[in-house]
């Protein structure tokens, strides 16, 4: 992607509390005592609910222009537990050469880690909340 | 029913293995409680009065086809990779389909590789995902 400008402004930040809605899957990595087997503190909170707060501030912040035709590159990066309190920031570029946006998401957990990130694009002529 | 799967293994998933598709019908009350688990309200999802299934919602997609075609309970997901052409509806019927990208061993954890894609059951491609999780976690002090 060509960019016009390096120029880079902050989205709004999401502050969610961490639900494991798969802490009864027994012998999956969500489950407490097969977690703990393997290391953890405890059951992962699924990576597609955590993937799933990127896309929330993706969608609140471009809907549309993010939906049709848009791209999402999450990765999980260190646990996230249920009941942490986790604060999703995000930067978005300025509109470049070809009308796209690109957008740096990261969610941080209690402690400050990084526990995932995604890097996102959108087309820029019709952001919803910009 | 898992144990009369394949256990995912380099010899039972070579890039390439075809995953067993399945058709899914998002509802309403599905949307309900995944945007419960990220802190969302249905309505935001409501464009031209119709409720549509939230991105993250296609991400998860993948579960039921891993898990269908493969004896796979402990992985940890990776990453998504996900592009999208349009939201569909809630209670749109869906086809989901996938198949084996990529075995690899990267610090001692097996990864898998495969790609998903969503589709109306007109054939029109709605969303494509790469997912890559570790199917086998080394020795913890290993």
């Amino acid at each position: 992607m060509t960019t016009a400008s390096t120029e880079m402004r902050d989205l709004p930040t999401l502050r969610i509390k961490a639900i494991n809605s798969a802490s009864e899957s027994v012998g999956s990595i969500h489950d407490d005592a097969k977690a703990r087997e393997m290391g953890y503190r405890g059951g992962l909170v699924p990576g597609v609910t955590i993937m799933g707060y990127m896309s929330r501030l993706m969608y609140e912040n471009f809907a549309g222009a993010w939906t049709e035709g848009g791209t999402f590159h999450g990765l999980l990066r260190r646990p996230v537990y249920e009941g942490d309190e986790v604060t999703v920031e995000a930067v978005a570029s300025a509109r470049d050469s070809e009308g796209q946006i690109a957008v740096e998401i990261k969610v941080i957990d209690p402690d400050g880690n990084v526990c995932a990130r995604a890097n996102a694009t959108c087309r820029a002529e019709s952001e919803a909340q910009a | 029913m898992t144990a009369q799967l394949p256990v995912l293994s380099e010899q039972s998933a070579s890039a390439g293995t075809a995953l067993n598709g399945y058709d899914r019908t998002i509802t309403p009350a599905d949307i309900e409680t995944f945007v419960g688990r990220t802190g969302e309200s249905p309505q935001g999802y409501t464009v031209d009065g119709a409720l549509t299934v939230p991105p993250g919602m296609l991400m998860g997609l993948y579960g039921p086809l891993i898990h269908g075609t493969f004896d796979y309970q402990a992985g940890v997901h990776v990453s998504s990779e996900l592009t999208l052409n349009r939201l569909p509806r809630a209670d749109q019927p869906l086809c989901v389909e996938g198949r084996v990208l990529d075995l690899f061993v990267k610090n001692g954890n097996k990864y898998v590789t495969f790609s998903v894609e969503v589709s109306d059951t007109a054939g029109e491609r709605l969303a494509t995902v790469d997912h890559t999780s570790i199917y086998s976690l080394r020795a913890k002090g290993g």
